[in-house]
Order: C-alpha cells, then sequence, then structure tokens
C-alpha cells in the first residue's frame, strides 16, 4: 500500500489484511496437505502469487511496528519457504531464479537513472572523500573482521588460507554495499529536502556504481587465489576488457534506451522485461557485466537526455511486483538452520559493519569539511543493505559454487538485520535533522 | 531455438498485441481470432519447422497455462457486459442456453459416433466428446467486435450478438471444468465429483473475495497490479495443484471481481490492454503444441465436430429468428457467424491438452484449431452479410476508419 493510503490505515484495514493473509495460509496449506506431490514448474505459479500477496500483505502488518516493507517480504518467504512451513519447496525456490536476474536488472537500471550529474556536483567533494574511506577503509576492516571471526563461520572452516583470504575480500566488497531501494523508500515516505536527504540519495547511488566495479575487480582478483597461481596481466586485460566493455555496452544501451523512450515511449514494462531476460543472457555471453551495463544505461538516460523521469517511472512500475518476489524468495531461500548456528556470527558481522560506518563516515565528514548535520548524521543512511547486496551475492554463488551457498546464507542473515536496522535509523536522523515534511 | 531466444519471441508477439490493441488497429490490421498467428505457430512447431522444439515447449507449459487463465480472468471480469453496457439477464440466459445447445449438439454426436470413426477412442470417449463441446461451444466476442467496428455496425441485432457471444463464454469455462474435475489429484478423488467442481470455483471465488476486500482500501494502480496478478497466479497454482481447472478458477476470480468490485470499470481499463498482448504468444504456443501425428483421430473427430456445430447453429439460429424480430431479416446467415471462436476457445483447448497429455486430448485441441480457422474464414463475412441484411451497417461497401466516438460504448465490446 502506498505510504499515503497506509497512513490512513485503521484498525479495520489491518484486520481484514491480518484475515487475509491468514486466509491465504489456510487455503496454500490446505492444497499442500491433499497434493503433496507436484513438479516444480507448475508449483512456480502457485509461489509466485502466493508470495507476491503473502509479502504485501505482510509488510503492510509489520508497518504498523514501525518495520520497512522489505522485512514483511523476508519473513513472508522465510515462514512459507522449505525450513518452516514448507509450502514452497526447493525446487519450486530454485525456479523461481529468474526473477532475480530481473530484479538486479532493474536496481542497476533504476541506481543509475538515480544518479544526476547536477546532484553529484552539489555534494561532490562529500561524496567523494566518503566514498573513498568506506570503500577503501570499510573493504580491508571488515575483510579483515570476517578473516578474525572466519574459525566461528560453518562455511569458512577448513578452507585454506588463500581461499579463506579471497572470501574475506568478497565479504568486505559487500559489506560496504548499501541499499539504494531503502533510502528511496525512506525519502518518499518523509519526503524529506535538505542537505542530508541530498548528500544520503548522492551518496548510495554512487556507491551503487563504486560496489559494481569493485565486485568486478574483486572476483578477478580472488580467482587466483582459489586456483592457484597469481595474478597475470591477463586477468587484468580480462578485468579491463569486462568493466570498459560493460561501460560501452551500457552507454550505447542507454542511447538506444533513450532514443525509444522519446519516439515510442509504450510498453515499457515489456521492454524491461525483455532487456532483464534477454541481455542479461546475452552480456554474460560476451563476458561484459551486467551490472554495471544497466547502471551506466540509466545513467545515460538520465543526464545525456530528457527521459530519465519516465525511464525512473517506468523501472519504479515494472519493479514493484519484481521486488516483492525476488525478496520473499530471498527469504525462502534462507537456510533456517544455518542461520539458527549463524545468528551470533551475523550480529558480529552487523555490529562491526555498522561501527566501520560510523567510524568512517564521521572521519571522511570532518576532512571533507562537511555542514554540522551530514557530519552528525551522514552514516544513518548507510546501514540499510538490500537489494543490490542480495543480487551481488547471487553473483558470488554463481561465479563460486563451491562456498557460494553457504555464503549466501549468511549474507541474507546480516542482510536481514540490516535492513530492519537501517530504515528506522535513517528516518529517525531525518527526523532529527528536520528534513522530514511530515 | 533455446529459452531465452523463445522467451524474446513470445515478448516481441506481446508487444505486437499490445500495439494492436488499439482502436485504429483491430478495425484495420489482423484476423479477429488471432488465427494468423495460431498458423505461425504451427509454421515454428516440432512438427514443421522445427524452431520451436518438443523439450522448449514442456518447458513454457507453466506460461501457456498462465496465458491460457489469463485469458478467461479477463473473460470473467467483463462477463455480463458488454463495454460498459449491463447484459439484460434474459439475453445473457438466452446466451447461455443457446451455447449449451451447440455444445451439448457436438457432445451428443461425437460422442455417438465415435465408436464408428476412431474405436481406439473409445475408452476416452468421454473425454473427446466433451472436450470438442467445449471447444466448440463458445462464439468470440472478437468476431462480432471486429465486424461491429469495421464496418460501423448498430442496431439491436449487432447489440443481440454480442450480447450472446459475450454471454457464451461461461459455458465452455465450466465444460473444461467438469472435464478436469473427471480426473483431479490423488488426494482430492475420496471427494464427490459435484464437491470438486464446486471446488474449482469456490477457489477462484475466495480468492476473488480476498483480492475485492484488498482493492477496496485505496491501493494505487501499480498494488492493485501486485493483487490482480497474486490472487490469479495463486488461482491457477492452487487449481493445477489440485487437479482442477485452473482456467475455472480465473475465471471465478474474474467473475467475482467483476461482478461485486466497485472498481470494476478501472479494473477493467487496467487488463483490457493485456489481453492481446497474452493472446498473440499463446495462440503461437498452441500452434507449436498441434501435433496431427499424435492424434490419427482427428481426421475424423474434427468434420464430425464442426458439422455438428454447424447444424446446431442452424436450430439455434432458428429459434432466434422466431423470437427475435431484429433477427428475423438477417435471416439463417446469423447461423455462420455464430460459428467464430477466439481466444477463450483456444484457452479452453490448451487447457485440456495440458491437463490430460494423451492422444484423445490432442485430439481436441485439433478440434479447437480446426473450429477457430473455420470460424476465421466463415464468420465475418457471414455476419457482414447478417447486419447488412437486418439494414445495421453504416459503411456497407468498405471498412469504416473513422468511428463515431459514442459507437464503442453500444455496439463494440471494449471490455
Amino acid at each position: 500500500m502506498s505510504h499515503a493510503a497506509a497512513s490512513r490505515a485503521g484498525a479495520g484495514t489491518r484486520l481484514i489484511q491480518a484475515v487475509c493473509l491468514g486466509a491465504l495460509f489456510v487455503l496454500v496449506m490446505a492444497a499442500t496437505r491433499v497434493a503433496p506431490d507436484i513438479g516444480a514448474s507448475l508449483g512456480t505459479l502457485g509461489a509466485i502469487g502466493f508470495l507476491l500477496l503473502a509479502g504485501t500483505l505482510a509488510s503492510e502488518l509489520l508497518e504498523v511496528l514501525g518495520l520497512p516493507h522489505l522485512s514483511g517480504y523476508l519473513l513472508a518467504g522465510i515462514v512459507a519457504g522449505p525450513h518452516v512451513l514448507h509450502l514452497v519447496n526447493h525446487e519450486t525456490v530454485d525456479a523461481l531464479s529468474p526473477v532475480n536476474t530481473l530484479a538486479l536488472a532493474l536496481i542497476a537500471l533504476g541506481g543509475g537513472a538515480e544518479l544526476r550529474v547536477s546532484t553529484l556536483r552539489a555534494v561532490g567533494r562529500s561524496v567523494s572523500y566518503g566514498l573513498s574511506f568506506q570503500s577503501g577503509v570499510g573493504l580491508v576492516t571488515l575483510g579483515g573482521v570476517f578473516l578474525l571471526l572466519s574459525s566461528h563461520v560453518p562455511f569458512a572452516r577448513g578452507l585454506p588460507w588463500p581461499t579463506l583470504i579471497a572470501v574475506a575480500l568478497l565479504w568486505g566488497t559487500l559489506a560496504v554495499s548499501r541499499s539504494p531501494s531503502a533510502c528511496l523508500g525512506v525519502l518518499a515516505q518523509t519526503r524529506a529536502k535538505g542537505p542530508l536527504a541530498t548528500y544520503s540519495l548522492a551518496s548510495i547511488m554512487a556507491s551503487d556504481v563504486v560496489v559494481v566495479v569493485l565486485m568486478a575487480c574483486v572476483i578477478v582478483g580472488v580467482r587466483p587465489l582459489m586456483l592457484g597461481g597469481g595474478i597475470s596481466m591477463a586477468n587484468l586485460r580480462v578485468l579491463g576488457h569486462e568493466i570498459v566493455g560493460s561501460v560501452a555496452v551500457g552507454t550505447s544501451l542507454g542511447l538506444a534506451l533513450a532514443a525509444y523512450l522519446r519516439l515510442v515511449g509504450k510498453n515499457l514494462l515489456l521492454v524491461l522485461i525483455g532487456l532483464g531476460f534477454g541481455l542479461t543472457e546475452f552480456m554474460r555471453y560476451i563476458h561484459i557485466d551486467p551490472l554495471l551495463s544497466f547502471l551506466t544505461a540509466g545513467f545515460v538516460v538520465q543526464n545525456l537526455s530528457l527521459q530519465g523521469d519516465k525511464l525512473l517511472h517506468a523501472v519504479e512500475q515494472a519493479s514493484s511486483l519484481v521486488f516483492i518476489v525476488f525478496f520473499a524468495t530471498a527469504g525462502a531461500h534462507l537456510d533456517v538452520p544455518l542461520l539458527r548456528a549463524l545468528w551470533p556470527i551475523a550480529l558480529m558481522l552487523c555490529s562491526a559493519r555498522a561501527i566501520v560506518t560510523f567510524v568512517t563516515s564521521r572521519w571522511a565528514s570532518r576532512v571533507a569539511q562537511d555542514p554540522p548535520v551530514i557530519q552528525r548524521w551522514g552514516w544513518s543512511s548507510l546501514v540499510s543493505q538490500a537489494g543490490l547486496t542480495l543480487g551481488l551475492s547471487v553473483v558470488i554463488v554463481r561465479t563460486f559454487p563451491e562456498f557460494g551457498e553457504g555464503f549466501r546464507s549468511l549474507v541474507i542473515a546480516t542482510v536481514a538485520l540490516n535492513e530492519m536496522i537501517g530504515p528506522v535509523l535513517f528516518k529517525y536522523a531525518l527526523d532529527r535533522a528536520g528534513e522530514s515534511q511530515h | 531455438m533455446n529459452a531465452i531466444l523463445l522467451l524474446l519471441g513470445l515478448l516481441t508477439l506481446s508487444y505486437v498485441g499490445s500495439a494492436l490493441r488499439g482502436e485504429r488497429a483491430i478495425r484495420g490490421i489482423g484476423l479477429a481470432s488471432g488465427a494468423e498467428y495460431l498458423c505461425l505457430g504451427i509454421a515454428l512447431g516440432p512438427r514443421l519447422l522445427g524452431i520451436v522444439s518438443e523439450t522448449l515447449l514442456e518447458g513454457f507449459e507453466p506460461l501457456l497455462v498462465v496465458g491460457a487463465s489469463w485469458v478467461t480472468f479477463i473473460a470473467g471480469l467483463g462477463y455480463g457486459r458488454v463495454g460498459e453496457r449491463p447484459i439484460a439477464p434474459l439475453r445473457a440466459a438466452l446466451g447461455v442456453l443457446g451455447a449449451t445447445l451447440v455444445g451439448s449438439a457436438v457432445f451428443a454426436a461425437v460422442y455417438a459416433a465415435l465408436p464408428l470413426v476412431a474405436p481406439a477412442l473409445v475408452p476416452d470417449r468421454l473425454l473427446v466428446a466433451g472436450g470438442a463441446a467445449c471447444v466448440s461451444a463458445g462464439t468470440t466476442r472478437q468476431a462480432v467486435r471486429w465486424v461491429v467496428e469495421r464496418y460501423s455496425a448498430r442496431g439491436p441485432l449487432a447489440d443481440t450478438l454480442a450480447d450472446h457471444a459475450r454471454a457464451s463464454a461461461l459455458v465452455p469455462i465450466a465444460g473444461v471444468a467438469l472435464l478436469i474435475a473427471l480426473r483431479p489429484a490423488p488426494g482430492l478423488e475420496p471427494m464427490a465429483f459435484a464437491w470438486r467442481v464446486g471446488l474449482t470455483f469456490g477457489i477462484g471465488a475466495l480468492l476473488g473475495l480476498i483480492a475485492l476486500a484488498l482493492l477496496s482500501r485505496g491501493l494505487t494502480r501499480d498494488e492493485s497490479w501486485g493483487v490482480l496478478v497474486g490472487t490469479s497466479l495463486l488461482s491457477m497454482g492452487v487449481a493445477t495443484r489440485l487437479g482442477l481447472s485452473p482456467l475455472a478458477a480465473a475465471f471465478a476470480l474474474g467473475l467475482t471481481l467483476g461482478t461485486l468490485s466497485k472498481r470494476r470499470a478501472e479494473l477493467s481499463a487496467m487488463v483490457r490492454p493485456t489481453e492481446r498482448a497474452v493472446l498473440l504468444p499463446l495462440a503461437v504456443l498452441a500452434g507449436a503444441l498441434l501435433d496431427p501425428r499424435a492424434a490419427p483421430a482427428a481426421a475424423f473427430v474434427v468434420p464430425l465436430a464442426l458439422g455438428a456445430r454447424f447444424a446446431a447453429e442452424l436450430v439455434r439460429t432458428g429459434l432466434l429468428v422466431t423470437t427475435s424480430r431484429a433477427a428475423r431479416p438477417a435471416g439463417l446467415s446469423v447461423a455462420y457467424g455464430l460459428v467464430s471462436t477466439g481466444e477463450v476457445t483456444l484457452a479452453c483447448g490448451v487447457s485440456i491438452a495440458l491437463a490430460f497429455d494423451t492422444p484423445p486430448a490432442r485430439t481436441v485441441l485439433l478440434v479447437a484449431a480446426a473450429a477457430l480457422l473455420v470460424g476465421e474464414v466463415v464468420a465475418p463475412l457471414a455476419l457482414r452479410r447478417a447486419l447488412g441484411r437486418a439494414g445495421e451497417l453504416e459503411s456497407p461497401d468498405g471498412p469504416s476508419w473513422s468511428m463515431p466516438p459514442e459507437l464503442p460504448a453500444r455496439g463494440s465490446d471494449a471490455a
């Protein structure tokens, strides 16, 4: 439900939502009891519908507790998933993986389109200092924390040192990723205006680009650590090809999209779905990073044409449904028994990330001589993690299947915690800074 | 061809379908039933060019189920109305009775003649006869709409035919629900047949009520889409899981919303553009699914079913001409106009073929395809002649390219 509508929602609405959610669970549980054996393909239809509805309703009900919608989607997925009620089985969860591909493309395209040059210029100095400190110091420190705690992480136990260092670097890179969707959600809800809102938006969108490039570099860099040998010139050439190629493909795509939006501008949902599925596969085939390409495409449409708002609106429309299924599927994918074993370590990693984010942000703000409000609250928007982080973890699972699943479970556990705490913190900061408009 | 390429191809067809749905396009481009896309599917399918293989088709089965069920969901949402004009209950009842008469005639003819023309299918006599009846009972509203819009027809006969076509959609969908309930999931076998049929529609009705409750709480357009897509997919998924008809469940969902929701017009306007976008990929995949080698008896069953349908339509038209003053000048040419079939017939044929996946079920799909193609050849011309004789064509010599703005609300079936 929209924020405006949500604010009007009274006890009657919540009661109806709770009854509907209960009825959905009863219906699906009854169907699962009566016909427990079914091929994954046909179960997928019902699963998408169920996760879509249950996620939406759970998010509405959790809103009463001040929790963000994303927590509701995740919770619905966890409860319905193979480890709790088993309404959505493992095969179905795997069959839903194409949704991840589409969601990532939309996140990247939307993230790029949010990155306006004018905004970047206004807070360029603050953002560049912040990004350098958070990405550089944050990556190394949080990778180090992971190394220190690795003996308590089940999937990392017994890994040889070079592999462990590689995993720690991947973790560090993921740890410096932020959540554009959470930031935009809170800004839309509070209608905040002011230096903190501007800084947060620019910082998070720019960090999207940095993290995507950083991840591509780290993946190429750590491959030799896993497979043996060192980083050769060939590896660097591959990396260069991947980054430059991705930017080139993204620029071409952006120009084509801008032309389409200007000349035709219809059926954008179908176009985005086609791009999300078709181009992602094509880019993988030619060894181009789809995330970076879509990010560049969004940036080009926003800054080199007048079609940015149209693209943003279309991405918003397409992603409203895709994200619910994406996050709910991520919840269903959560290995609950593993999480039971992992929660202390997830909590420690989250705490370490929050502390490092706080310290590096304050430090960078002082060096950049930011206004006091940014020095004080600039870190608050950086705690959330969501779609981009989960998406990058999918990339890691695909690239390193030998430890990927365990790694992803830990990522989901930490994202779940960060996503519950982060938006609440950011909203609190906007309220305290006096930038919230409601 | 790999799955991604096929998916992109289907998305392209959806795009074309969306573009064709414009008011001008439907009067100028494409056939009323989308039969040309069925032919494209036959050409691309495993039996001719082999670009779409059997394995790919199996992988795309869920999409076929979704496409077919979405078509019936839209039919349910707009049921009982032509555009914004509600159909009079008596006329709706006559439309349903007429379609039931045609379906019963086809059922009786195929059931009785099957031991003579195709003894191998006798063990599945009920499926073949019932399936042929389902795919022969309906008249597509698109054909009526096509002629009405193309030749600017308006008048009582045009309205009557549009009403009958719209009302007839219930019969094939209910028939498919009955057929599929004959063979449910093992866990549902102890339940009585009538309860199983009731459960099929009950799933849709329950989810319709849930959707109704959620949609009445001031949702935005995106959130409304979430509710519509979520409930319809869930109705299809649950019905499929229980071995019941997803088409009937989706129809019941649409019907519940269309009947009870205050936002019916808004919801219809939202889903209307998706119909053609779904129909074209569905027609292509259905065409690829056609396999005459897997259904050798179709050579006998198809002419039998079509012949029975033509005969039954003549009887039905005879009754119509006797009882309706508006139909009298048109005479029996109305009968040939009523044989047009379209999206609902195709959805029913596909659903039966997928639910049973046996040679008799493939025979039913062939009957559906043949009915679609024959209807496309015969019906538009016959409808034009009938409306011309009734003096309801404003531009009888050729297509009208400039519609009076008030016409769709009266004669066309916009929703």
